[in-house]
């Protein structure tokens, strides 16, 4: 356990080094405030049409931003985690197994007594506190924004709702980290050690949802999970098989419900949350299954 | 009376069939500085790699300090230190950031104190706060010996750790090296193919052939084994042709 978090203190500080995650850590803080911007404009635009559809006809209509949660404002962010997070976290993840094998310290490493138990689960626990680091700095952007944007402050119930939110998001994201590592660890080459979990992302974020809802690639871009758009057979079929382990539609539809946003499906979350479980398990049961052999082994470039 | 430090029992290593070492059987005694020769690719690291507990074995047995580099392999860890050949260290980091991560991985929670001290033994000061890029070869092979005594092991393996240096650099490793053993009594384990160095370092030799021990003894008795040959060389390539 002692070793487990000596690398895991290590792995922070390295991930907080990396270039590459850096840059997309910028970029993913970047659409975070993108989003509120996106929030306020909206609000700013319905806001207009109302009052002007009131000056224009007299009428008394109901506006409807004053239905809508403040937390809607940022409800791009659910996006953002989906499509950039992930990304972030793979990289991450991949980033963090290649630079050691890169930097010939492997062996150094296990001459001491380090299980490869302690090193593969003190690196994502490494990577995963990175994250958290990120997204704890992203949830005091978007509450901070969501004051600016609302001119109120957030209730202490929709704080921490939307603190629930960012654990969500740090929930789901462990098995991308958990894919990069893996990736990183098997990969012959640096550059096929990226890509593989880049693909195990694509995969994920877009295939699976596109079959399992028939949606269209762009409603993928939605941060309102897309539900089942058709009666066709195939498509029964596939979001049957594909359903339980659509992450990202789960993962959406949770942090609808947790946003207070507008057309979510009113299902219950524990299915989300079951499936969101079950894939964290099983890519920790397949970090577990990483060798010390596969560790030591050369990159080709 | 001296004691076995390090026990191979019939090692053999084979990968995918092929034999990469075969049968070695050597006793290495506490205080020794033993030189394994061999050209290159025989099977010396293959066997530093074992008795380190890097690499599995596939039959035979090995014990270090006593304990079993299979069933017993993290206590194995805790008595050794080790200097991989061509040993590289995280480079964005510094030096003290580098030792520091190794110390905490040996148990010392708080390296501060050892790490000055081990700079101190190899009078290496002045370098903490630099940044390993900005290393050269023998500054790296010193950072090396370093991280590899930290937690204040009873054997060191070395692995060609003299390979890639420059005259100074080899001369000042050589006399780290020496100083390891008589000042603080290590057992050292060196591969090498410098017969030269082996001459200035170490008190007994193997030599390897083929994946085979082919010759094992005392540096002073191998000396007198070989009357009219003038150097180790020549004893070498002597052993080397009955062989």
């Amino acid at each position: 356990m002692r070793t487990l978090l000596v690398i895991a203190k290590h792995e922070f500080k390295s991930a907080g080094k990396e270039r590459l995650s850096i840059a997309l850590l910028v970029v993913f803080l970047g659409m975070v405030l993108v989003s509120s911007f996106i929030g306020w404009t909206t609000h700013h635009t319905v806001m207009s049409i109302y009052n002007e559809t009131l000056h224009e006809t007299g009428m008394k209509l109901l506006n409807p931003f004053l239905k809508a949660s403040p937390l809607d404002s940022i409800k791009n962010t659910v996006i953002y985690i989906v499509l950039i997070g992930a990304l972030l976290a793979v990289i991450t993840g991949a980033r963090s197994s290649v630079r050691d094998r890169k930097a010939f310290v492997v062996d150094l490493v296990f001459s001491r007594p380090v299980s490869s138990w302690s090193y593969v689960f003190g690196k994502l626990l490494g990577v995963q506190a990175w994250i958290g680091l990120v997204l704890l700095v992203a949830a005091i952007t978007s509450w901070v924004s969501i004051w600016v944007v609302t001119a109120q402050v957030l209730s202490p119930l929709n704080t921490l709702l939307l603190l629930a939110f960012f654990a969500l998001a740090w929930f789901f994201l462990l098995p991308f980290s958990a894919a990069g590592l893996i990736s990183g660890a098997y990969g012959r080459y640096e550059s096929t050690a990226l890509l593989i979990p880049i693909l195990f992302w694509v995969v994920v974020t877009f295939v699976i949802p596109q079959l399992g809802t028939a949606a269209h690639p762009t409603a993928l871009l939605n941060p309102v999970a897309s539900g089942n758009t058709t009666t066709g057979m195939f498509f029964q079929v596939s979001r049957f098989v594909l359903q339980p382990i659509s992450l990202t539609e789960h993962f959406k539809h949770t942090s609808g419900i947790l946003l207070r946003l507008q057309d979510v499906e009113p299902l219950p979350v524990w299915q989300d949350l079951l499936s969101i479980g079950v894939i964290s398990l099983l890519s920790l049961g397949a970090l577990a299954r990483v060798s010390r052999q596969a560790i030591r082994q050369g990159l080709y470039e | 009376m001296s004691t076995t430090t390090i026990s191979v029992n019939k090692l053999t290593k084979t990968y995918n069939g092929q034999m990469a070492i075969e049968d070695i059987s050597l006793n290495i005694q506490q205080g020794e500085i033993f030189g394994f020769l061999g050209h290159n690719g025989v099977g010396k690291t293959t066997t530093v790699n074992i008795l380190t507990t890097l690499l599995d074995l596939s039959s035979g047995s090995a014990e270090v300090c006593g304990h079993d580099v299979v069933k017993d392999s993290m206590s194995v860890r805790r008595m050794i230190g080790y200097l991989p050949e061509n040993v590289q260290f995280y480079d964005a980091l510094t030096l003290h950031e580098n030792l520091a991560f190794f110390a905490r991985l040996s148990g010392i929670s708080k390296p501060g104190d050892r790490i000055r001290e081990v700079l101190q033994f190899l009078e290496f000061t002045g370098f903490e706060h630099q940044k390993l890029a900005t290393f050269s070869k023998g500054m790296r092979q010193r950072v090396g010996i370093a991280q590899a005594i930290l937690h204040k092991p009873e054997v060191l393996f070395l692995d060609e750790p003299t390979s890639g240096l420059d005259p100074q650099g080899v001369k000042t490793l050589r006399e780290s090296i020496i100083r390891l053993n008589k000042e603080l009594g290590m057992t050292i384990f060196m591969n090498t193919h410098l017969l030269s160095e082996v001459t200035k370092t170490c008190t007994s030799i193997g030599i390897l052939s083929g994946g085979r021990l082919i010759y094992h003894d005392s540096l002073a008795k191998t000396l007198e084994a070989f009357p009219g040959r003038d150097s180790l060389e020549d004893i070498y390539l002597s052993i080397g042709k009955q062989f």
